[in-house]
């Protein structure tokens, strides 16, 4: 995604393009589209990046989207805020990977598992 | 498995059902299926009517709140209350705010003179401002209330002992915000899918569905749904699905055992992926790799090497480990069927 289509819009823009993109991508997942959900990967990192590039590091307003009813939005705003809410973050991962939200409760699971052996490294 | 051959296994059980009627289902059984879908329905429009309503009593509210209207001076016995006596006659006073219902803004307030509002009580007067944001938050703490009881009607929040002008006002907004969070939680409670009476055309539609089917029903703990006819021949996979996690040798029993509707067999350890890192096939078809797991599990942890993952260095885990040895290979694959609910912790 080009860095300069994220650039012009407004931290609240980005987080509803962001809620957008995680609601895709379960749907992708649900439908096994995985090239899709990849793709839309591509983006949320790209937004993920503006929002940290902005003054105080705005990847902390992703700590409003824990209480998305939508679980893929949650997971990404989990991992996304890891290093900067590490304590927080990593209760709610627990939450999630505990619930029968799959398949993100596998995927929280299994971001715990990868901070726990060292292959996750949030920056 | 790839999706092809998923589907055609689910061809080849739909094949099996064709031979076998599939069981009936009882009238008790369907009458609670479809019990079970009213109350779903009726719940979530219960809680759109609620919020609709809330938003209402809200504006309604906040239109006749006037920061400046004047209040009963203390020592009169309704001192504190809103008052229109002085002021413009058309304004209303906070208790002439007259809503659909019974419901009344500020009414606890209005009777709260005992609690300590005002000389009659045991706290102080308040000041300006401060009996602006009691009533705020009280009318806040009202408001959550009320809906979450409409749902629970059991929901008590955790009470609150303060006897100061503040520390009512804090005990509020402790109220309203832990009946807040319960009516998240209520509001959670998802809707079944909506499944098409017509059988849809291809595998893929039909099998997006079911999938969609068994994880509501494994979010909302097995409550029945409304099935169509043509979900009958996802069933078994639906059923599958709701298995509770099994311990590595009872997986690995199974995968010795064969095939079984709904199920496929599994390897721990990626197939494909390890013979194109050199893993000869003893390994990977070995007996110790294979397990047999609900079908739309082994498609969920398939989706998830396949995905882009921020816990993996950006890339889909299957990448991750390419270059990698079976010992690392096989300890992600036993947490991928952990984490996904298929093996036992």
């Amino acid at each position: 995604m080009n860095r300069a289509y994220h650039h012009d819009m407004t931290v609240d823009q980005l987080l509803d393009r962001y809620i957008l993109i995680g609601v895709d991508q379960d749907k992708a997942l649900l439908r096994s589209e995985h090239a899709k959900f990849n793709r839309l990967f591509d983006e949320m990192d790209a937004i993920e990046n503006e929002l940290r590039r902005r003054d105080d590091d705005q990847r902390r307003t992703l700590l409003r989207l824990y209480d998305h009813p939508n679980a893929q939005v949650r997971l990404n705003a989990m991992k996304a805020t890891l290093a900067l809410a590490p304590e927080v973050a990593r209760r709610a991962l627990e939450a999630l990977a505990a619930s029968r939200e799959y398949p993100q409760a596998g995927d929280a699971g299994m971001t715990l598992d990868a901070l726990d052996d060292g292959i996750f490294k949030p920056s | 498995m790839s999706r092809s051959s998923a589907d055609d296994t689910d061809h080849a059980n739909r094949r099996a059902r064709e031979r076998q009627p599939p069981d009936e289902i009882s009238p008790s059984h369907a009458e609670r299926l479809l019990r079970d879908a009213q109350n779903a329905a009726l719940l979530g429009h219960r809680i759109t009517m609620m919020n609709i309503e809330a938003q209402h009593r809200l504006a309604q509210y906040r239109s006749h709140f006037d920061l400046n209207q004047p209040r009963v001076p203390a020592g009169h016995p309704d001192g504190g209350q809103w008052t229109n006596a002085g002021g413009d006659s058309e304004s209303p006073t906070l208790s002439d705010v007259t809503p659909d219902n019974d419901w009344q803004p500020g009414a606890q307030y209005a009777n709260s003179r005992g609690r300590g509002l005002g000389p009659s009580g045991r706290g102080s007067e308040p000041e300006p401002g401060q009996a602006v944001r009691l009533a705020i938050a009280e009318a806040r703490a009202n408001y959550a209330l009320a809906r979450v009881r409409e749902v629970d009607p059991n929901w008590r929040p955790q009470p609150g002992l303060s006897n100061s002008l503040e520390g009512r006002i804090r005990d509020y907004e402790a109220t309203a915000e832990q009946a807040e969070a319960r009516l998240r939680e209520l509001a959670r409670f998802e809707l079944p899918p909506i499944v098409p009476r017509e059988r849809p055309d291809t595998a893929k539609e039909r099998n997006d569905i079911a999938r969609e089917v068994a994880q509501w029903l494994v979010r909302n703990r097995g409550t029945a749904i409304e099935r169509s006819k043509w979900l009958e021949e996802a069933e078994a996979s639906i059923d599958a699905y709701l298995d509770p996690p099994r311990t590595l040798e009872e997986l690995r029993k199974g995968a010795v055992s064969g095939s079984k509707g709904g199920y496929d067999i599994h390897h721990i350890v990626e197939k494909t992926a390890a013979e194109d890192d050199g893993f000869p096939k003893s390994m990977t078809n070995g007996p110790d790799n294979l397990v047999r797991v609900p079908r739309y599990k082994h498609w969920e942890i398939t989706s998830w090497y396949m995905t882009k993952n921020r816990a993996f260095g950006n890339v889909p885990p299957r990448e991750y480990l390419r270059g990698k040895g079976w010992d690392a290979r096989i300890r992600v694959g036993l947490m991928a069927l952990r984490r996904h609910g298929v093996l036992k912790p």
